[in-house]
């Protein structure tokens, strides 16, 4: 944590704590006070806790003296800056041109920030002045304070003058001797938090506990109701379309959850998994579009900045129709996300633990085993068609090597608990690079194609101006060049997967898990 | 990190009230801002109630056996931090000489505070010396208090001259009149002579006022303690030209 302030608390059995507490300080030190006042406390995160993994920690402070946003960082100074009237969830967009914008866009980038506390509190700001009538310590008295309807403990928080520990320390020594009044570990915003029953990192499902040697099934089912925790939690978000990212979490909870079930749903009671199959089919293909439309919008600033001959500015008509695009195809989505028909998948998904038996009882495939072999499989089937790829191949047989490295990674990441993390690290390394060439190969194309085709509807519904078309033929000029590039690259990258040392790195994962 | 310093080779032009003022006004302005007293007297070490002393003294800074970053003393200002003078900086000329290259020290001892403050102020004491010319070096911005006398262009006149052969990175310059009285004709006519003269210097004066002489006394930036005061006022358009 950033916050180097410490904190004490009053105990609650005990009233005129902080009294004592001023009356401890005086023969040494003037205290200054500040009059009382409600404040209302917002601490802020992305839904993936960004600022939290960067060491950062942003509040909104809400008092009659008006709205300020602080952000502390570890290792650097704290950073305030006076806003006006904000609500969340919301981009930082929301926030005013200046330094705390420019250090939250360079880690929260697309993501909107949400509210993981709000602390309802009095304040009094209380100056420990030194000798020369100089500030040393700051104090701050919190008292009646609340996160919703959990109360905490009344507490005094100090917070030393940069250069003057030394007397801050001094000031923490009487501060301890006051009786009611005790030092405790842990900033306020980890007490508000837990008030509000939240933890950093919970948007993290409960990994399941995998163990080599449990039945496949169980491991299946829990790997699945893994994947189900994302899409259930990220549900919300998607339907208020709070940022894009949720779309994004939710599809990647139900791709995973379809390439588990096709590479290892075998082990599982057939008839719900082909149910499970198929309501995941309707959610990849019903979440497609708006993700899609999302990508493009995301990706047209950049794609816009490396035009040679048009303008950027051609470009904003078909901004405007990938957004009223967009538009509509959210409005179905969560038509459908608020069906009965998707509450019927989610209880499929939930039950699925409930019906799950192995497709023959007395073959109990163990979890180790299953992995070895599946990894073997989708290792092999990897490396074959790799190899059968040559420069005059066409592109469908690249785009289909990406649907099996796909596989692979998801089957690394499903049975990671049961591997050696540096050999899994090692296996991983290559893959991703292979995967990273091919990705940029299939997605300039798709794009490319995407294009043209937009290209062709707006100039059918008159809503392209000749410009516009120019600069999105330029676009699609642009995708297909990156594409080739990225044929250049395969080659390279596919030898670095292939190579003795990649293959031992795999070989040495199969063997581990079938032990 | 933007660096500015005050400098007159005169003392007594009002450079610490200059530098005081405007690092205040910068730090209210939201921007993390940090103010060396590079005075052995320590003025403004003093009117931030801030003991003039560093451990290590000069020696150990300039040598790079005392970290600046452990010397700095917050003020009672929120964003505003200051290095406090020491009454040994009255040998930095002779610490600096002992160094390679020694006018670009004190630009290589800022460079690591660069990712913790957007302004920096030097206060620099009067005089030519290494002091100075490493304070130059380190400078984006020059701020020139320059009292109405005659002898004023010239001074003025010989810094521009002097920057100017700064190799590699002349600072701006900006120059200002400081201590006007427009009660006296004398100021007046220099004021208006000099500004005729040399088109480069700032349309904000500081006038000579008691309360700017107060600070030392009430041991504050003047728009803590009299913030409708001309003075306050005065201060506010120079660093609105500033900044």
């Amino acid at each position: 944590m950033p916050d180097a302030t410490k904190y004490f608390v009053a105990d609650p059995g005990q009233a005129g704590v902080f009294e004592r507490a001023m009356v401890a300080l005086a023969p040494r030190y003037s205290v200054v006070q500040s009059p009382v006042r409600d404040v209302v406390r917002t601490w802020l995160d992305t839904d993936d806790w960004l600022l939290h993994r960067a060491g950062l920690v942003l509040e909104q402070r809400a008092s009659s003296d008006g709205i300020r946003l602080i952000l502390q960082s570890t290792g650097d100074a704290e950073r305030a800056q006076t806003i006006e009237q904000s609500t969340w969830p919301a981009r930082i967009d929301v926030l005013p041109e200046g330094a705390i914008r420019a250090r939250l866009r360079s880690v929260v980038g697309i993501r909107a920030l949400l509210p993981t506390a709000v602390l309802r509190s009095r304040h009094q700001d209380l100056r420990v002045l030194n000798g020369d009538q100089k500030t040393v310590v700051h104090l701050t008295i919190e008292s009646s304070a609340s996160v919703e309807e959990t109360p905490l403990a009344d507490q005094l928080a100090l917070s030393a003058v940069r250069g003057y520990q030394d007397q801050a320390e001094r000031v923490a020594v009487r501060l301890v001797t006051v009786p009611g009044l005790s030092a405790i570990e842990g900033s306020v915003y980890e007490r508000a938090l837990s008030a509000a029953g939240r933890a950093f990192g919970d948007d993290a499902p409960q990994t399941a506990q995998l163990t080599a040697s449990m039945p496949a099934s169980n491991a299946v089912v829990a790997v699945l109701h893994g994947f189900l925790f994302t899409v259930e939690r990220t549900l919300g978000g998607v339907v208020d379309d709070i940022d894009t990212e949720f779309l994004h979490d939710f599809r990647v909870g139900v791709r995973r959850s379809r390439s588990t079930l096709k590479l290892a749903g075998d082990v599982l009671e057939s008839a719900a998994a082909q149910q499970l199959g198929r309501d995941l089919k309707w959610l990849g293909d019903l979440t497609s579009p708006t993700r899609d439309l999302d990508v493009y919008i995301l990706g047209l600033p950049d794609m816009a900045a490396g035009l040679q001959s048009a303008s950027p500015a051609d470009l904003e008509p078909f901004r405007r129709y990938l957004l009223s695009q967009r538009r509509t195809e959210f409005r179905r989505l969560v038509r459908a996300l608020r069906s009965a028909r998707f509450r019927d998948a989610l209880e499929h998904w939930r039950a699925l633990g409930l019906l799950a038996e192995p497709s023959d009882p007395g073959h109990q495939t163990s979890a180790g085993q299953l992995a070895a072999q599946r990894l073997r499989q989708a290792h092999r089937r990897v490396t074959k068609r790799g190899r059968s790829i040559g420069p005059d191949s066409a592109p469908e047989s690249l785009h289909d090597l990406r649907k099996r490295c796909k596989e692979l990674r998801y089957l690394l990441e499903i049975f990671r608990p049961l591997h050696d993390p540096a050999t899994h690290g090692a296996a991983l390394k290559d893959l991703k690079g292979l995967q990273e060439v091919l990705g940029e190969f299939q997605d300039a194309e798709v794009q490319s194609l995407a294009v043209r085709e937009f290209a062709a509807t707006m100039i059918s519904t008159r809503s392209a101006p000749a410009p516009t078309v120019l600069a999105m033929g330029e676009l699609a000029a642009q995708l297909s060049a990156h594409q080739r590039h990225a044929r250049t690259e395969f080659a390279a990258s596919f030898a670095a997967f292939d190579s003795a040392d990649s293959r031992a790195w795999f070989r040495e994962l199969t063997r581990g898990s079938s032990s | 990190m933007r660096v500015l310093a005050t400098y007159n080779i005169k003392g007594g032009v009002g450079k610490t009230s200059t530098a005081v003022n405007l690092a205040y006004l910068s730090a209210r302005d939201g921007a993390r801002t940090l103010i060396w007293d590079l005075d052995p007297q320590g003025a403004a070490s003093f009117i931030f109630r801030i003991k003039p002393r560093v451990r290590g003294g000069g020696k150990g800074l300039v040598r790079g056996k005392s970290s600046l970053e452990d010397a700095i003393k917050g003020t009672d200002f929120d964003d505003l931090d200051l290095l406090p003078a020491d009454f040994s900086y009255r040998n930095l000329d002779l610490l600096l000489d002992a160094r390679k290259k020694p006018i670009t020290v004190l630009r290589q001892l800022l460079r690591p505070l660069s990712e913790d403050y957007d302004t920096v102020i030097l206060d620099c004491p009067p005089g030519i010396s290494l002091v100075s010319e490493s304070v130059m070096y380190a400078a984006d911005t020059l701020l020139v208090p320059l009292i109405p006398a005659t002898l004023s262009l010239r001074t003025f006149d010989q810094l521009t001259d002097f920057v100017t052969n700064i190799n590699d990175r002349p600072p701006t310059l900006a120059a200002f009149f400081s201590m006007v009285d427009r009660r006296k004709r004398l100021h007046r006519d220099v004021v208006a002579t000099l500004t005729a003269r040399r088109g480069d210097l700032l349309r904000t004066e500081i006038p000579a006022a008691s309360v700017i002489e107060q600070m030392a006394e009430r041991r504050a930036p003047v728009a803590v303690f009299a913030p409708r005061s001309v003075a306050a006022s005065q201060y506010e358009s120079l660093w609105a030209e500033l900044r």
